[in-house]
């Protein structure tokens, strides 16, 4: 293993396979830049965690169940079909490509659908091809009505 | 003690361990059960069972104690109103994990998505505190540039990143928090502890450098 593969494995050292793992320790052994830095990093990760700790404050949980069951009352199911319609509607405002919302995209969507729809499903013309096979006329246009293909020829 | 004695015993204390979390697990769904029949003092219950695991996830996504309060009282209501999509043959703790990753991303991006905590709020020393100033404004200092970088990952990472590497959940779990395959939750394993190193270089370089 060179130094390259060594650093990339660093971000995934928890994540590796026990022969994988064998083969990223050895290296670090035998390879003392790599090995002080991972040393390095895993510090910085320890820290990370020790600082994001979640130590409660004193008197942190006062109050937390009075003001939570004042909004914790048994809903009827028209209040949940609401509730459904509301989160409903709140997704449609969430940003969903960059600051555009939910809505304005599938706005556009719909706009540019409906602008579409005459082009998609206008009858295309009938495209002159045909294996008929005509020696006293010349063959000059082809309709199809319902199930039959209607040819015009014209003398030669 | 002889080696089959010793094995006996770690073996009858791994099935005493299995037999607790089987209990603990069965009174869950009970006071599930319970709350969706409308009983208040079994929701109760399941609030002060999980509200340091909520409030604590809530903390790591919001940087800030008093709105990781207020994301896990959102979080608690909707579990509430939501009891009976919860499927009980699946872990209440995963289902709680999903919801409060996911309300604290919606909180960040309501209220703090123009907001970054400036360095004077992360030191907050107070007159009471003046003896250990210099001690209090170094852990100021370094969580600041901790969540600097923190705010740094996007949404996905920096869930991947809490979960696995500081609420220390495996990736299968994780994976079954965030509703995605598990190469997927590497890949962003990935992309997250790199970005952070980059981030924690940039911010504060004597956190990365060895110390000692």
């Amino acid at each position: 293993m060179n130094c390259k593969k060594a650093k990339n494995l660093f971000y995934l050292y928890k994540e590796l396979t026990p022969s994988e793992n064998e083969i990223f320790i050895s290296h670090l052994r035998a390879c003392n830049p790599c090995n002080f830095e991972f040393q390095a990093y895993q510090e910085s990760l320890n820290l990370v965690s020790k600082t994001l700790a979640f130590q409660e404050p004193q008197n942190y949980w006062n109050e937390y169940w009075n003001k939570l069951s004042r909004h914790i009352s048994k809903k009827s199911s028209w209040g949940k079909v609401w509730d459904r319609v509301t989160e409903s509607l709140l997704t449609l405002t969430r940003p969903v490509f960059g600051p555009v919302p939910a809505y304005a995209v599938s706005l556009a969507l719909l706009i540019l659908l409906l602008g579409l729809y005459p082009l998609v499903s206008s009858k295309s013309q009938v495209k002159f091809e045909s294996n008929l096979v005509v020696h006293k006329s010349n063959l000059i246009a082809a309709d199809v009505q319902g199930s039959m293909t209607v040819y015009k020829l014209t003398q030669r | 003690m002889s080696q089959t004695e010793d094995k006996k015993l770690s073996l009858s204390e791994t099935e005493t361990d299995k037999k607790e979390v089987r209990d603990s697990e069965e009174e869950v769904i009970e006071a599930i059960k319970k709350a969706r029949d409308g009983d208040e003092s079994a929701f109760r219950k399941l609030v002060e069972k999980y509200r340091s695991q909520v409030v604590g996830v809530a903390f790591r996504m919001v940087g800030d104690y008093e709105d990781a309060k207020d994301v896990s009282q959102m979080v608690f209501i909707k579990t509430y109103q939501n009891l009976d999509r919860f499927d009980t043959s699946k872990k209440f703790s995963t289902w709680l994990y999903r919801i409060t990753i996911n309300a604290s991303i919606d909180f960040l991006r309501k209220y703090k998505k123009h907001r970054h905590e400036s360095l004077d709020e992360s030191l907050n020393i107070t007159k009471e505190d003046q003896a250990d100033a210099e001690e209090i404004y170094k852990r100021g200092l370094i969580k600041w540039a901790i969540n600097q970088s923190l705010e740094k990952l996007s949404e996905k990472q920096k869930s991947v990143f809490i979960l696995r590497d500081l609420e220390g959940l495996d990736i299968k779990m994780v994976a079954q928090i965030l509703s995605m395959p598990q190469a997927t939750v590497r890949w962003y394993l990935h992309r997250a502890r790199a970005k952070l190193k980059e981030e924690l270089t940039k911010n504060f370089p004597q956190l990365v450098e060895r110390r000692g």
